[in-house]
């Protein structure tokens, strides 16, 4: 078998079977972490993916709607089963070699303190203090070179919402990204054309494959082997040809089995390997931070793709459970989320270049559930609690006041069916009578649906990121997160990976298979 | 056997930086530069129907439908993405289609299905059904469609939309 290279499954023919010290699931922030630690520190390592590989310098040409068939799971249309209350969600995934982190607008925060706290006091997870992270955090920010983005590279759109913000009292403040020498192009999330987005596919997969480590795509894990009780493998299928019809079998023996394949599979990859049944707590505690955005019509051109796509944030509503978070979207998507059809769209249309967006994520409380259906998507429910509603309410009018303080002759608000808001309007609109259901509610943050804890029946892994029932079974993605973190997890994901990685090369592995 | 310096000591290398270039390149998903269109795939053959006459409707002027050659490589587009989804999106997508096609014309009191109906009437039917409790279906549908419209550059002029970037790239002009 070849190194230095990632081998696509979409053109293996026939069984592939593999034998390492270490199998990953998963290419993404998570995974691809771990991967390059472990195989740096002399362990030999296999990462298995489902998805394809796409190189920079194909995916950088891509238009979006082919990135979106080609790299994003469901092509984008995932969408959670609301219950009660709740928006039907759309959620947002990668699905090839670097997972996520390719779609990412590049936002790296820190674990809020609080969080972390909380996680220490009320989870009783002793490790991850701030002073414990602080080091992973560090590592990480090093290598995906994370640094504050300049007011410069501000897009009209965010420059436009911090004038009304900054009237109000809370004006916004610089992200800090994982971006190299960005020109401003405004398309993070459909793949850097220039490259300078440093997602783990130019950054720690590079570090492992030139380790040694082999990388392998299109293929689909379907089951974790466990032999008296220890985890000893994966079987699974290559996924061939373009569309990705199974082909031969896969089937990976390890002495360690390592999971990172997402808050939204890595739960059934367990459940259908028979891991974590007795504790009921597999596929529970879904946290997705559903994330709004209000649009605004100014009077003068903005043309707010210009920029940075996501270059500035508010922190001043944390305690009342949100964050604002500038970004923008391509045209197709402002189009499609503005009402009218026919003439009526055509004229809204128009409006594009004299359009600004605003985001916010909520924090939520965690009313999610993965289980597993037919085929290989989870069937997934969310249930927004009453609280999360009502700071929906809050977000939207704060988002709302912001645009019209800075302006705006009118906004769009995330309500199905609602024509464009005046500020008369929109101070009479009862949004706090709005039945969820009506809300466009998107989540780009899946995470903890196999949480970590100090006691099995409360949690799925351990303090270690290892599997209560299975042994050398490891969990190492966002799905291990006790809670919700309110901010955008990618560092989170990556420095709690960095430090499972640490822990890991030094546990002796396993003699035998 | 590493190679060694004069001191005897060994000679690192350094290694190159994180980047584009450091991994292996393979065969993946081309990107369409050119805008043909694509053959049909023959596999979504009703669904297809129904996004033509959705899209005639939602992409209409006063001058009337959008131009053939430009629908037709958006339908051959929606083709494509339908076959990528797969069995499940995909599918519920293309009920999202049917059910639409029926369901629309309700609102505008006529049983006649949306494929059938003159384009005025298809704008009257949506337009009905995008302020209905069922609006999530149209957003659904219309989503998809609106991204792959106005990628194509001709649709991104007629709403004066440039791209571009802030700075200057490898020394062309922003």
């Amino acid at each position: 078998m070849s190194t230095g290279a990632i081998v696509p499954g979409r053109e293996h023919v026939g069984p592939l079977e593999l034998d390492t010290d270490v199998v990953i699931v998963g290419s993404g922030a998570a995974g691809s972490v771990v991967g390059a630690l472990l195989q740096e520190a002399g362990q030999n390592v296999v990462l298995v993916e489902e998805g394809p590989h796409v190189p920079p310098e194909v995916y950088g040409k891509f238009r979006v709607s082919e990135h979106l068939r080609h790299m994003w799971r469901d092509s984008a249309l995932t969408l959670t089963n609301p219950v009660g209350d709740s928006p039907a969600i759309n959620v947002m995934m990668g699905r090839c070699v670097g997972g996520s982190s390719l779609l990412t607008g590049g936002v790296c925060f820190r674990t809020p303190e609080a969080v972390l706290h909380e996680w220490v006091t009320e989870h009783g997870l002793s490790d991850l203090s701030p002073e414990q992270m602080a080091p992973a955090f560090e590592e990480v920010e090093k290598v995906s070179h994370i640094s504050a983005v300049p007011e410069s590279m501000r897009s009209g759109s965010t420059r436009v919402y911090d004038e009304g913000a900054t009237k109000r009292g809370h004006p916004l403040k610089p992200n800090r990204r994982n971006t190299r020498d960005c020109v401003g192009q405004g398309r993070c999330n459909f793949g850097c054309p220039h490259g300078r987005k440093m997602s783990v596919d130019l950054t720690y997969l590079p570090r492992a494959i030139r380790s040694g480590a082999q990388v392998f795509s299109d293929c689909l894990v379907e089951k974790i082997v466990i032999r008296n009780g220890r985890a000893v493998g994966v079987t699974g299928h290559v996924l061939n040809g373009r569309d990705g019809r199974r082909g031969g079998t896969l089937t990976v023996h390890a002495r360690r089995v390592i999971v990172a394949a997402s808050a939204w599979h890595t739960p059934i990859l367990l459940l259908r390997s028979g891991v974590g049944r007795e504790s009921g707590m597999v596929g529970r505690n879904l946290t997705l931070h559903p994330s709004f955005r209000v649009m605004a019509v100014f009077d003068r051109p903005i043309h707010g793709w210009i920029g940075a796509l996501q270059s500035a944030y508010s922190d001043a509503f944390e305690k009342n459970g949100f964050t604002l978070m500038s970004v923008f979207a391509p045209p197709g998507v402002l189009a499609a989320t503005m009402p009218g059809v026919g003439e009526e769209h055509a004229r809204r249309a128009r409006e594009i270049p004299y359009m600004a967006m605003m985001g916010g994520l909520i924090h939520d409380e965690g009313g999610g559930r993965v289980r597993p259906a037919i085929g290989r998507e989870p069937f997934v429910t969310y249930r927004m609690s009453p609280k999360d509603r009502a700071t929906v309410t809050e977000l939207l009018t704060v988002l709302a006041e912001d645009f019209f303080a800075a302006g705006a002759r009118e906004v769009v608000l995330p309500v199905l069916g609602e024509a464009p808001f005046t500020a008369d309007r929109f101070r009479s609109y009862p949004l706090d009578k709005v039945p969820a259901r009506r809300f466009e509610c998107g989540s780009q943050h899946p995470l903890g649906s196999a949480r970590m804890g100090v006691r099995p029946g409360h949690s799925v892994v351990d303090p270690d990121g290892q599997t209560w029932d299975v042994k050398e079974l490891f969990v190492v993605d966002g799905s291990i997160f006790p809670t919700s973190l309110g901010v955008n997890p990618q560092l989170t994901v990556m420095a709690m990976a960095t430090r499972l990685g640490w822990k890991l090369r030094e546990r002796p592995l396993p003699k035998v298979w | 056997m590493p190679q060694t310096g004069t001191s005897g000591t060994p000679l690192t290398t350094p290694s190159p930086p994180p980047g584009r270039n450091a991994l292996t390149t393979r065969p993946a998903p081309a990107p369409a530069l050119t805008f043909h269109v694509r053959p049909p795939s023959g596999r979504h053959r009703i669904a297809l129907r129904v996004l033509r006459a959705f899209c005639e409707a939602l992409f209409s002027t006063r001058d009337g439908p959008p131009p053939k050659d430009r629908l037709d490589w958006l339908i051959g587009e929606l083709d494509d993405y339908i076959t990528c989804a797969g069995w499940r999106s995909g599918g519920i997508y293309k009920l999202g289609l049917v059910a639409t096609n029926f369901i629309a014309p309700l609102f505008i009191g006529t049983l006649v299905p949306l494929w059938s109906l003159p384009i005025e009437a298809r704008v009257r039917a949506l337009t009905k059904m995008e302020h209905s409790p069922l609006a999530v279906v149209v957003l659904g549908l219309r989503t998809i469609i609106c991204i792959t419209w106005y990628d194509h550059p001709d649709s991104q002029r007629e709403i004066c939309y440039t791209g571009g970037t802030l700075l200057p790239v490898d020394g062309a002009q922003a």
